[in-house]
């Protein structure tokens, strides 16, 4: 995997305001110059999708193979949550500047550290 | 959990979907290319008169010819001489069309072309007899209006297809609050756009037809009234591919400050429709030789009319240019300020000023609601009439607008296929009378302890009928929570609802039970929040409903906010 995402403990659960710590780990061809970690949310289901960066982190990155640390603070809503049309995701995403290398952290926020199901 | 797809709502992901869209947009270009195709070649093979040689002519006989049959248009009927290849010829033809045209036309030609006059004319070398005095009626660009509405689609249908295939890192800019954002702007620009067409078109049809003819009425009070003598009178017809409309066709001769003029004028702004006996009525009311009266501009006596009236073409305007304009100007204020609007509990980013964007993320949770408020319900019921009232007359104007039209060219097969859309019309004017019906229905008050409450807080609230609660049988009051799918299909777009909760919170038949009473709903701490993003939506509400026999039913929908938990 060119880049990847640990998080710490491999925890996917979290109630709001949690926080979130993990590591990047790039392997790339070329430098990347520069990795960007997105937290955000989206919604999947019938309805077009919304996508919301809730924070975000830049990594300055010269080198073709390293790794970095990053913490965020989830915020309080929207929790995570499943219905019949409509269902709301939480995701940490890390992609280099240069190059078409990501990847993708899945999460599960709410209260109860349980997707919300109706 | 639900697996992550990126995916725009104007950008298909999958190869099937790119290739879909694709070809709508390559189809919708088509048409547009396909008609500009056609007007231009429509052009183009004309001959270029302008080309042919030469000559000297003389006008040898002019004199104005007036149409007898229903489609026949004023001639000028002249004959003129001219020399080519030493030898002497006659033409009879002004423009490669003869030499007909409207009063104005035959106006100008006789004022162009008296008997005596020297003139060039283009000789056809082929057939000398079908030269003619003028190269051309009309400039090739006169069509290039015309050519704006086919472009648009060209435009629209290439820019679909690029839009479909553009290239790019499918990963979520971390510069942007939302990615729907950026979609959602130029969704809202290129809806403007769209409905700027309708709302320019109204506002022409509007300002010439109803607007111009106004002032002119208002002008025409100081028009004079002088006698005049009918030449001709009859009821003109004017077919094409759509069917055929007639309008009033009336000569008319008069004499002011000693000069003779003519005119053709009935009323101010007498365009033709579908009708033929009205038309008929006039026309016969008017003879041939019959002495009356017209009102002629002082400022420009060739202009004058026999009736200071509007005319149809003032009703069409009205109606027309009204609908237009309505479905335009709403479509753009509703495109470029109401679609899209945030609301409270809506996500969006402000990054600026604030040290945390955590903090500043969570603090549109941080609503205070108001104390003891009375709720009003999510849409108003003279919100739904005037709703309903706006859909049953755009719907009902155009669809018997078309049958009008079918009925009166006689042609009654299409009839058909439009009266599945006339039943469909019948359905929205009892639509308009349940609302109407609805108005005279009972008023439920609800005062809320707050219209914002937390999850795991309790919702308090009291209810009051102050009249008319003895036509009630049943009243019910549930608290239900809602998701909403926005989705586009095509060129639609489609909201799908889902009433995934309902907790039947009061109901009875007893009168004295309905008149007032109150409840409070504790609000469980596993329930999902309320959520709002620009296509989907969680709502939690009070529905009230109150059963009235032989009559439509009460059902008031009030909207709860239910926020997270505060952060501990």
């Amino acid at each position: 995997m060119p880049i990847s995402i640990q998080v710490k403990n491999n925890q996917t659960s979290f109630k709001p305001g949690d926080k979130v710590e993990g590591s990047i780990i790039w392997d790339l061809p070329k430098e990347p110059k520069e990795i960007t970690v997105n937290l955000f949310w989206a919604t999947d289901g019938k309805g077009s999708q919304d996508i919301e960066v809730v924070d975000f982190r830049k990594f300055q990155a010269y080198c073709k193979t390293g790794n970095d640390s990053f913490s965020f603070t989830l915020p309080i809503a929207p929790y995570s949550f499943s219905g019949n049309l409509i269902s709301i995701s939480w995701t940490l995403e890390a992609f280099a500047k240069s190059g078409r290398d990501n990847c993708q952290y899945e999460l599960i926020m709410a209260p109860q550290g349980e997707e919300i199901c109706q | 959990m639900t697996k992550i797809r990126y995916r725009s709502k104007s950008r298909p992901t999958t190869l099937i979907g790119k290739i879909f869209h694709s070809i709508f947009g390559l189809i919708f270009a088509g048409f547009g290319a396909v008609f500009i195709l056609l007007a231009t070649s429509t052009f183009s093979n004309k001959e270029d008169i302008s080309k042919w040689p030469q000559a000297n002519a003389v006008i040898k006989q002019g004199k104005v010819g007036y149409p007898k049959g229903l489609e026949e248009d004023y001639r000028y009927d002249l004959k003129y001489e001219f020399v080519y290849n030493k030898k002497k010829h006659i033409g009879t033809k002004i423009h490669s069309n003869g030499s007909g045209g409207d009063l104005d036309d035959i106006r100008f030609y006789q004022s162009k072309y008296p008997a005596g006059a020297k003139v060039k004319c283009y000789v056809n070398v082929k057939n000398p007899a079908k030269s003619v005095l003028v190269a051309s009626r009309e400039s090739k660009w006169v069509m290039l209006p015309f050519m704006l509405i086919p472009g648009i689609f060209v435009l629209v249908g290439i820019g679909q297809v690029i839009s479909v295939w553009r290239g790019g890192k499918e990963t979520i800019s971390p510069n942007a609050s939302s990615t729907s954002q950026t979609t959602k702007l130029e969704q809202r620009l290129g809806l403007a756009l769209f409905f700027s067409i309708f709302a320019t078109v109204g506002t022409l049809i509007f300002y010439f037809l109803c607007v111009k003819t106004m002032v002119k009425l208002n002008d025409s009070e100081s028009w004079v009234k002088v006698p005049c003598e009918i030449i001709n009178s009859r009821v003109k017809s004017h077919s094409d591919s759509d069917g055929t409309t007639f309008s009033v066709d009336i000569l008319y001769r008069y004499k002011y400050k000693g000069t003779n003029r003519t005119c053709d004028d009935y009323s101010f702004n007498s365009t033709s429709s579908s009708g033929y006996d009205g038309k008929a009525a006039i026309a016969h009311s008017y003879p041939r030789g019959k002495k009356s009266q017209c009102f002629v501009n002082p400022v420009n006596p060739e202009e004058a009319v026999l009736v200071r009236e509007g005319g149809t073409g003032m009703l069409l305007g009205a109606i027309f240019g009204g609908i237009f304009g309505l479905v335009g100007y709403g479509g753009i204020i509703g495109a470029l300020f109401f679609m899209g609007k945030k609301k409270r509990g809506t996500y969006y980013s402000r990054r600026t000023g604030f040290h945390d964007p955590i903090d500043e993320y969570n603090s549109q949770w941080e609503i205070a609601g108001e104390q003891n408020i009375e709720l009003k319900p999510k849409t108003s019921r003279f919100a739904q009439l005037a709703g309903s009232i706006f859909v049953c007359l755009f719907w009902n104007a155009i669809t018997w607008t078309i049958a009008i039209v079918i009925i009166a060219s006689g042609k009654l097969g299409p009839l058909l296929f439009i009266s599945i859309f006339i039943i469909i019309g019948l359905g929205f004017v009892i639509a308009v009378f349940k609302q109407l019906l609805l108005l005279s229905n009972a008023k439920v008050k609800i005062i809320a302890s707050s219209n914002v409450v937390r999850l795991g807080d309790p919702l308090a609230f009291y209810w009051a009928i102050p009249a008319k609660a003895e036509r009630i049988s049943k009243l019910s009051i549930s608290f239900v929570g809602v998701e909403e799918a926005t989705y586009r299909r095509g060129t639609d777009t489609i909201t799908d609802k889902n009433q995934f909760y309902n907790e039947l919170l009061f109901e009875t038949t007893d009168y004295s039970e309905m008149l007032d009473g109150q409840a409070i709903f504790d609000i469980p701490e596993t329930f999902m929040h309320s959520f709002s993003s620009s296509n989907n939506k969680i709502i939690w509400q009070l529905k009230v409903h109150g059963k009235i026999k032989a009559w439509p039913d009460i059902q008031d929908d009030y909207v709860i906010e239910v926020l997270p938990m505060e952060r501990k």
